[in-house]
């Protein structure tokens, strides 16, 4: 049987139970809006809703769960035809505080998440494919927020990011109740994907996801940064319209720069722009303030800047990270490092995530 | 206001000076457990001489003309892991920014870092001394800058076998700096599958998504 077929006839069941799948008559209104619960669907034919169901989030716990949705499911639920593509306009994502982050992919390559295997697959402190990066290498961005509450945000005037009816997309969440992050009340989270008709479609939104991997924050180099770069290699100028940077409680400050893709060292602070120096809820910095045209062949560099800070003792110490380290490097020299990976009280990230358009088919980041 | 407000704090802050206790911008008195010290004379410009990586993880000068190895990263794709010796600095917390250019296009792939200088016994230092295992289970990588090299959507010609310009720019804590530029030949410097992606994943024209094996490595999405 073909893989997707199987998978859809597996998980639409479930997938269907998980999105609110009742679009209503009535207009979204009054923002803004801090429980999922209260997040009304789209009207009908204009849109769909889909969400996680409540969990618990256990004192000392990271959750992070997968949850796969079929564009075809989605779209019948709202209305539309669900043989057609689907063209995202607006996006709403309303989650309970105490959100890491949650991200919205289209999937891509499977190799350890596979929504054959189940609509929902949990993770939990580091262990289980949710929590394996590579298993959504190449499956590009579609939405993200690291915030709590709601993000509402309406692209350009015919801007739209275009879903076929057989891909399958990804809602990942990751909350944090321990020393660095708390999230009392559980963790949940709702989407909502408005949509325009074809005809209105002028440029399709394309998606950067960089990602620093060989990173490590130590005790002996206690300030260090990582710069990287994303080149949309076009002749013609694209238009940044949102970004945002990620990084853990070492963060200190993240900075995106419009760069011309061929310099070394890093664009002037007149070309910074963006700033984050607030790991646990970074600005989301988005259209219409954000309409940053980028020359041809250019394209964005970042730069994440850290400070060790003394791991907490309800967490192992520096004990604790340096038999991570020790297990995952065969050569480390114990530092008490932080080294690349998603437990927020051992590990570190330095990942820039940016929305922009006309779509570019072959972009580069590192 | 009302627009700061709507943004839901996506408004640029207002204060976009470099933190003062971030990167590179650290004070050269803050406390570090870090050895290395000062190496040799402030008053001399800074010196420096370029290292890379083998595939097999030896340590190599890298000079003018020199062959330079692609390398299978724990990151995926394939980069070149460049470093320095260096002199006349303060040997900590040292901005190492390594890059390298198509002739071509002049296009530059980069990757910079923060790391301490180890001191030699010729009162040189430097970012690494390679290492004797695995590139994959290496934390020695991270003294190096990992210059993204492949999938090839930057270069106008193969990645591979050909000359390109590896630029390394060098800055301390007192923001003293060197650049070192030389002519270098990339080569696929690991056999059997490794080498076919990597002359897949490296040729000009390579296409995101498009196969290149098992061993060519996805990059990590990392989140």
């Amino acid at each position: 049987m073909n893989r997707f077929l199987a998978a859809a006839l597996f998980a639409m069941p479930l997938a269907l139970s998980l999105t609110a799948g009742c679009s209503q008559d009535t207009e979204v209104t009054a923002p803004p809006i801090t429980d999922p619960e209260k997040l009304g669907a789209p009207l009908k034919g204009q849109g769909f809703q889909f969400k996680t169901q409540l969990f618990a989030v256990n004192a000392g716990d990271e959750i992070q769960n997968c949850y796969f949705f079929k564009v075809s499911d989605l779209a019948k639920s709202g209305g539309l035809p669900e043989s057609d593509p689907v063209n995202l306009h607006r996006v709403q994502i309303v989650q309970k505080s105490g959100s890491h982050h949650m991200n919205v992919f289209r999937v891509r390559s499977i190799v350890g998440l596979d929504p054959a295997k189940g609509a929902i697959q949990e993770a939990k402190n580091g262990t289980g494919e949710c929590f394996k990066s590579p298993n959504w290498a190449d499956w590009p961005l579609v939405a993200n927020n690291q915030q709590g509450g709601e993000l509402d945000w309406t692209f350009p005037d015919g801007v739209a990011n275009v879903f076929q009816p057989d891909e399958w997309l990804m809602l990942q969440t990751h909350y944090v109740n321990a020393t660095t992050q708390k999230s009392p009340e559980g963790g949940e989270v709702a989407v909502n994907f408005h949509t325009i008709p074809k005809d209105k479609v002028v440029h399709e939104m394309g998606t950067l996801f960089a990602t620093k991997q060989s990173i490590r924050v130590c005790k002996s180099n206690p300030s260090p940064s990582f710069t990287g770069s994303c080149q949309f290699k076009n002749d013609k100028p694209v238009n940044v319209i949102g970004a945002n940077g990620h990084f853990h409680a070492r963060g200190k400050q993240f900075s995106i720069y419009n760069w011309d893709g061929t310099s070394v060292g890093l664009p002037p602070e007149s070309d910074k722009f963006y700033t984050s120096r607030t790991w646990d809820e970074p600005p989301m910095l988005r259209s219409p303030e954000l309409n940053l045209e980028v020359k041809p062949n250019g394209g964005v560099m970042y730069e994440c800047a850290f400070q060790w800070t003394p791991p907490a003792d309800e967490a192992g110490g520096c004990k604790a990270l340096d038999d991570y380290d020790v297990l995952k490097h065969k050569d480390a020299v114990p530092d008490c490092c932080y080294t690349f990976g998603p437990i927020v009280e051992k590990n570190e990230h330095c990942n820039a995530f940016v929305y922009y358009y006309p779509k570019q088919d072959n972009v580069f980041c590192n | 206001m009302s627009v700061c407000a709507f943004a839901l704090g996506g408004c640029p802050s207002s204060d976009d000076s470099p933190a003062t206790d971030a990167g590179a911008e650290a004070h050269p008195d803050a406390p570090t457990e870090c050895p290395a010290g000062f190496l040799g004379d402030p008053a001399q410009p800074i010196q420096i001489e370029l290292r890379a990586l083998r595939a097999d993880g030896t340590d190599v000068p890298l000079n003018e003309g020199d062959d330079l190895a692609i390398v299978f990263p724990p990151q995926g794709g394939r980069v070149a892991f460049v470093g320095v010796r260096a002199i006349n600095l303060d040997g900590c917390g040292v901005q190492v920014t390594g890059a390298m250019r198509d002739l071509g296009s002049r296009q530059v792939r980069i990757d910079g870092r923060t790391v301490n200088l180890s001191k030699l016994p010729d009162g040189w230092g430097t970012t690494g001394r390679g290492t004797t295992t695995n590139i994959e289970d290496s934390a020695a990588i991270g003294d190096y800058s990992n210059i993204p090299l492949c999938p090839n959507q930057w270069a106008d010609v193969d990645v591979f076998d050909h000359a390109f310009e590896i630029e390394v720019q060098v800055r301390d804590r007192t923001k003293k700096s060197a650049t070192k530029v030389i002519k270098v030949t990339p080569r696929c410097a690991e056999s059997g599958a490794k080498e076919t992606a990597c002359r897949c994943l490296c040729k000009k024209g390579y296409v995101l998504g498009e196969a290149c094996g098992e061993d060519a490595g996805a990059p990590d999405g990392g989140t």
